[in-house]
């Protein structure tokens, strides 16, 4: 399944970037051992020039270039987790990710399949330069860091519709 | 996404005549299949349809001229086209809460999921779809003080993106429609960001949005919300100057429970990713349950175990409170069943509550305080129209020590506990036992067979036990660490039942017994975050 799954991606042309993320999706959710290939050669293409002109907020083909293999840094997390020493070495090579992102999510793999030891935490620490050591102290975020304060509420009166029909 | 903020002048110049826009044939070259966008989905509730259709193109002030000529005003329910998309993706960010009455809300209450879906078409004053973005460009606003704030739609928003995501920018539109722009650049000087998360700008709204939708978001299918995880995670690691240090980040569920009746319980782990349950013998450390899929990724399910089929070994329950329906499934062999309980809870507990050494639900509405009781078939046990506040902590045990379970309550404002049999008769009334913050727990910890009342303070770890008639069992035992998830169970062959806790940074297990003897230390089981 592996296999196939990894030439359908490769069949698919570069822009089709949602219909790439769903493949590596399947392959990282599936949990398979032998996925752990797969998953590290995704990882390790070369990312394509950026496609699109800069523009302030314009869609970045690297950003999506960079959601694919952060998903697959997913699914080689799940597999070092359960033991597969190719998702680790995978994921320790993927510490050398040009692209931030990535070698951010990498990070965070790479601690938790060490269940965050000692040892590993001061490892992935050692492996990063300076400036990015921070990473190793990123947090899962609570229900307190994403609440958004209520905004005000619309002014009595205002006649554009605000209740909504029933689902 | 993004807001450009131009004068009048040439914010209206760049608008361009609307008609020439949509004359010309918007060739995009990859349009996201509708089955992978989740379009084929959410057109199933009905967005085409005029209770729908027609309250939300005068919500958003749609205009004809803007939404014909390919755009899908004269096929409303042609999936492909950008307006079916489009409101496709307002379904997605108006009813995507799982409490039922926000809709009938004149105001913003809750949490940003609750209230999205109101604040947007409040401060978006018109939806138009375009062709002439620029360029990989999704989604402009204009807001200025003297013409109407205009939100445009590009190409990139119907057929590069999937309909969650498409609501989330809806949700970032509609920040800057409020007046918030961008405050600053990141990682080169065309990628405008925000300066912080405490700015409250627009990437905190869909970030925060995207959460929401992520953990409790109803009836979604599960890539959409895998996909807007990692597209909020990679906002979170590029899109603030100063990075806001957490990340959307998810740790197996520990539980723990009984499957092969010998009377201790096993440790458990169940993947909301991909909903399979995971269990080990927590002495022997050999695998009890490996990889068995029960609930829907995506579905806002919630793991419970209980033994619903009377062979004195656990089963596998899932609580899916959108549907308001319990899944079980035993794991000892083919045999499952579903209970649909047409009663409005948030919360759902399983207990024996008719002593027939076969499990019971007990539901509970936070705001109303009504109480329902179900058998596993449906039959009702009890009913109680108020009892506990909202801000409450429901728990269950045999208080007793007759065979049924009871109902307790902690209030966590000044840590008293109530107790009542089913019947409805005080069991106590305990004036102060744990404090604000506090985890509240109830479990055997003397071996009396008779249920005790704790508390697990997450600051210092420290346990505290006693009985409901007041006797101190276990006092500021530490077990445990600051981001611990305490459980109650039987680990040992011992009659009382031990401190349990799970760490979901390192996912090791840890339990103690109440005469502080060690019985797992650091048993490396399920994923951590």
């Amino acid at each position: 399944m592996t296999s196939e799954l990894l030439a359908a991606y490769d069949r698919l042309p570069e822009g089709q970037y949602q219909a790439r993320w769903y493949i590596v999706r399947t392959l990282s959710a599936l949990e398979l051992r032998e996925a752990a290939g797969a998953l590290d050669s995704i990882v390790q293409r070369e990312v394509p020039p950026e496609r699109w002109a800069p523009a302030p907020h314009g869609k970045s083909s690297v950003r999506e270039e960079e959601i694919v293999r952060a998903r697959a840094i997913g699914g080689l997390r799940s597999l070092a987790i359960a033991g597969s020493p190719e998702a680790s070495a995978a994921l320790r090579r993927a510490l050398s990710s040009p692209l931030v992102p990535v070698k951010m999510a990498a990070t965070q793999a790479y601690l938790a399949a060490g269940r965050r030891s000692t040892a590993r935490v001061a490892e992935a620490r050692a492996l990063l330069p300076p400036d990015q050591q921070r990473w190793v102290d990123l947090r899962p975020a609570t229900a307190t860091d994403l609440a958004v304060p209520t905004p005000e509420a619309p002014p009595s009166g205002d006649p554009s519709p605000v209740d909504l029909p029933a689902r | 996404m993004k807001t450009i903020r131009l004068s009048a002048t040439a914010a209206l110049l760049a608008l361009g005549p609307a008609g020439e826009a949509h004359a010309q044939v918007c060739g995009q070259q990859y349009p996201l299949d509708p089955s992978i966008s989740g379009d084929l989905y959410y057109s199933a509730f009905g967005t085409c349809e005029p209770w729908f259709f027609d309250h939300f193109w005068d919500a958003y002030d749609f205009d004809e001229v803007n939404w014909n000529e390919g755009f899908g005003h004269d096929n409303t329910c042609n999936v492909n086209l950008p307006l079916a998309r489009t409101m496709n993706a307002i379904y997605a960010l108006t009813y995507s809460s799982p409490t039922p009455d926000y809709h009938s809300s004149d105001g913003y209450q809750g949490d940003i999921l609750e209230w999205g879906g109101l604040y947007a078409p409040k401060k978006i004053d018109e939806l138009d779809g375009s062709c002439e973005g620029p360029p990989g460009v999704i989604a402009s606003t204009w807001n200025e003080p003297i013409i109407d704030n205009l939100t445009e739609l590009y190409l990139p928003f119907f057929y590069s993106n999937n309909v969650a995501q498409r609501a989330a920018t809806i949700i970032h539109e509609a920040r800057h429609a409020s007046g918030s722009d961008h405050d600053a650049y990141c990682g080169g000087a065309t990628k405008q960001c925000d300066s912080s998360w405490d700015y409250n700008g627009a990437y905190r709204y869909d970030v925060a949005w995207a959460a929401q939708f992520v953990e409790r978001g109803v009836g979604a299918p599960a890539h959409l919300k895998a996909r807007l995880t990692d597209d909020a995670n990679n906002e979170l690691a590029g899109f603030f100057a100063v990075d806001p240090g957490f990340r959307l980040m998810h740790s197996d569920v520990p539980l723990l429970a009984d499957f092969n009746g010998d009377g201790r319980d096993e440790l458990v782990a169940w993947r909301p990713d991909n909903c399979a349950w995971f269990a080990i013998d927590a002495l022997a450390l050999e695998a009890r349950v490996d990889s068995v899929v029960w609930g829907l990724a995506g579905h806002d399910d919630r793991s419970l175990t209980g033994d619903f089929n009377d062979d004195g070994k656990d089963d596998l329950i899932i609580w899916r409170r959108w549907e308001r329906k319990f899944y079980m499934l035993s794991v000892n062999g083919p045999q499952w069943g579903e209970l649909k309980v047409d009663v409005d809870a948030d919360v759902a507990l399983v207990g024996d509550f008719d002593n027939d050494d076969r499990d019971d639900f007990a539901l509970w509405n936070r705001t109303t305080g009504a109480w329902w009781g179900r058998t596993v078939t449906g039959s009702t046990l009890f009913e109680f129209k108020h009892w506990g506040e909202p801000a409450d902590r429901p728990l269950i045990g045999d208080f007793n020590k007759d065979g049924k379970d009871d109902l307790a309550m902690w209030r966590p404002s000044t840590g008293e506990w109530f107790g009542i049999t089913t019947g409805g008769a005080s069991l106590f009334h305990i004036l102060h036992w744990g404090e604000l913050g506090d985890m509240p727990m109830v479990g055997d910890f003397d071996g009396d067979d008779k249920d005790d009342l704790a508390v697990w303070r997450p600051l210092t770890g420290e346990w505290f036990a006693m009985t409901v008639e007041g006797a101190p069992i276990v006092t500021g035992q530490h077990w445990g660490v600051v981001g611990d998830i305490p459980l109650v169970g039987k680990i040992d062959q011992g009659k009382a039942e031990d401190m349990v806790v799970w760490n979901p940074s390192e996912g090791t297990w840890w339990a103690l017994n109440k005469q502080g003897a060690v019985l797992i230390g650091g048993v490396e089981f399920g994923q951590p975050y």
